[in-house]
């Protein structure tokens, strides 16, 4: 890995928390809905972006962190959701490619960065799977339809902002590459958090008390989800570490 | 134009096969023994089928798939001549590959249960083999199918999937659950239809009233069975008609027939089901352990009442290969009806 700035995008406050508590902080910027800390994480400069959720989001602040801070490559992580029985919570996915379910456009990955990727992953024995990931436009819960959606577009995984990630990038011409953990392996069912997670991906204790009050059975999946959420986080920080270092 | 039909109904080293095997178990005398094995390596599916008990009954283990050795070491033990691996969806399944080519090496008859939306995608993975049948499933027309799957688009895909498998020299067949709301002539139309296409065969089965479905309204009665094959079969058997006339007798209630629940043996995540492929009473570890512990004379039509309205192939076509040979006039006719 060369030494310039490495740009590492994730669309949650959740799945960059702990790596953002790692991070020697020198510049925040507030890109509402998106925020971008400039510092040091295991001892080398890195831009940490929190995008937000969704494509338009996500393609906003790509354009502006590549035309104002020029990385040398630019890194996606986040959690995904798994479309086949194989893969489980905290499983990583290398992305061969990332076809966008509503256009239907596809983007390969640099080839380049894929092998560092899951060459990194196997020195550090965290399980990654290299395989497609197809970004959709709406949370999809149910394991019918990832499973659907997966074979549809010959993808392992699914997220909701990959897609933009390297349409702007390829648009650029920055080597960039995917990388990210299963949040909800096939078998688990999302519940609808929309009225949890803000624009900006910040999830607040007062909004999911309110959510848990309207919606009581939600306790127990709440209570999965945070735990696989726990296994996605810590592969992506693992990962992240490793990448940097 | 109509693709030209094989001579023979069934594929004849099939045939051959399986009537070895049933020999071979009367000769040693075994009370019991499976026709077929039913081998779920998987329960996740791509679809939501409203009339599947399956995915609703195992959606607990949804992400867990048997290991290609234990789906063998089940094939070793049944020592069925058939192996129907279903799930879920098993084009979904890692290794289904391997799987599928080391059935066949066994020398088994291999139907692979697919629902055909990656069919055609999947095909690659596969050879056409004297032994080797896909297995679609189409439950009516476009409009029919894609209500009763719960998905838009998906009967052209499964009929796109058809004729690719067909381009490639496979042998395909496909699979039609009728239900209360299945038209009798559009059951006519759709077997037109894939005759027209040239699939090598077609199984019609009348639906199972699976507890777990929310809406049972969906299933019949056996008197509404009888009567909706009996429209069904109005215009004759067709030549490319793979459920056995004598069961189709069966369903048209010219004939009664018991239930062989062991005929059909299921093996998936949760082990050896028991006591059939409809019911759930238990588990078993073993092959063995399911033949000797299940109390197979509890069940049937008569006997117990999840059996009251079931016709499903899965127990009675094993019964009609089964019993065939008692009745000369049974026995020439279901020679003539596969040989010619």
């Amino acid at each position: 890995m060369n030494e310039g700035l490495i740009a590492i995008f994730g669309a949650l406050d959740d799945e960059i928390r702990i790596i953002r508590s790692k991070m020697a902080v020198d510049e925040q910027i507030h890109l509402k809905p998106s925020l971008l800390l400039r510092g040091q994480f295991n001892k080398r400069e890195i831009l940490l972006v929190r995008s937000g959720i969704g494509k338009p989001a996500m393609e906003r602040t790509v354009d502006w962190c590549l035309e104002n801070f020029k990385p040398d490559s630019c890194l996606n992580v986040g959690y995904a959701g798994g479309t086949t029985p194989h893969m489980s919570a905290g499983d990583l996915i290398i992305a061969t490619s990332v076809v966008d379910a509503e256009s239907g456009k596809k983007f390969p990955a640099n080839e380049g960065l894929s092998d560092t990727a899951g060459n990194l992953c196997a020195q550090k024995g965290l399980k990654a799977m290299r395989g497609g990931l197809v970004t959709v436009g709406k949370v999809v819960s149910s394991p019918h339809e990832k499973a659907f959606v997966g074979t549809e577009h010959d993808a392992f995984a699914i997220d909701m902002e990959s897609s933009a990630f390297m349409e702007r990038c390829a648009a650029a011409g920055t080597p960039c590459v995917v990388v990210r953990a299963i949040l909800d392996p096939l078998d688990v069912v999302l519940p609808n958090m929309d009225d949890v997670i803000g624009a900006d991906g910040k999830m607040s204790f007062g909004r999911v008390a309110g959510h848990l009050f309207h919606h009581p059975k939600d306790t127990l999946a709440l209570h999965k989800i945070e735990y696989c959420a726990i296994k996605a986080r810590e592969a992506i920080t693992e990962f992240v570490e490793a990448w940097t270092s | 134009m109509i693709a030209k039909r094989p001579l023979m109904r069934f594929p004849f080293r099939q045939t051959i096969s399986i009537a070895r095997y049933i020999s071979r178990q009367k000769r040693a005398k075994k009370a019991r023994f499976p026709l077929v094995l039913m081998l779920e390596p998987l329960h996740a599916c791509n679809l939501t089928c409203s009339g599947c008990g399956r995915i609703r009954e195992y959606s607990d283990s949804m992400s867990k798939m048997v290991l290609l050795a234990d789906c063998l070491k089940a094939v070793d033990e049944c020592g069925a001549p058939v192996v129907s691996i279903c799930g879920g969806e098993p084009l979904l399944y890692p290794e289904i590959e391997k799987l599928t080519s080391e059935i066949l090496n066994r020398g088994r008859v291999v139907y692979l249960c697919t629902n055909g939306q990656v069919l055609e995608k999947k095909l690659s993975l596969f050879k056409p083999h004297p032994f080797f049948n896909f297995n679609v499933h189409i439950d009516g027309l476009q409009r029919t199918h894609d209500i009763i799957v719960e998905k838009e688009g998906a009967f052209a895909k499964a009929i796109g999937g058809v004729k690719a498998a067909l381009a490639k020299g496979f042998t395909v067949c496909t699979n039609t659950t009728v239900y209360k709301q299945t038209s009798p002539s559009e059951v006519r139309q759709l077997i037109g239809e894939l005759t027209r296409i040239g699939v090598n065969g077609i199984l019609l089965s009348p639906g199972y009233c699976y507890e777990d479905v929310d809406d049972q309204s969906v299933f019949l009665t056996r008197e509404e069975i009888f009567e909706k094959f009996r429209a069904i079969r109005e215009t004759g058997n067709g030549k490319r008609i793979w459920s056995t006339p004598l069961y189709l007798d069966f369903l048209s209630g010219l004939r009664e027939y018991d239930c062989t629940p062991w005929g059909n043996v299921t093996y998936n995540i949760k082990g050896w089901k028991a006591p059939c492929y409809l019911i759930t009473d238990g588990h078993y570890r073993t092959f063995g352990e399911l033949m000797k512990n299940v109390e197979w004379e509890r069940y049937g039509p008569k006997k117990d009442r999840r059996c009251e309205n079931c016709m499903v192939h899965s127990g009675f076509e094993a019964t009609v290969a089964l019993t065939t040979g008692d009745s000369l006039k049974d026995a020439l006719r279901m020679a003539r009806w596969t040989l010619l």
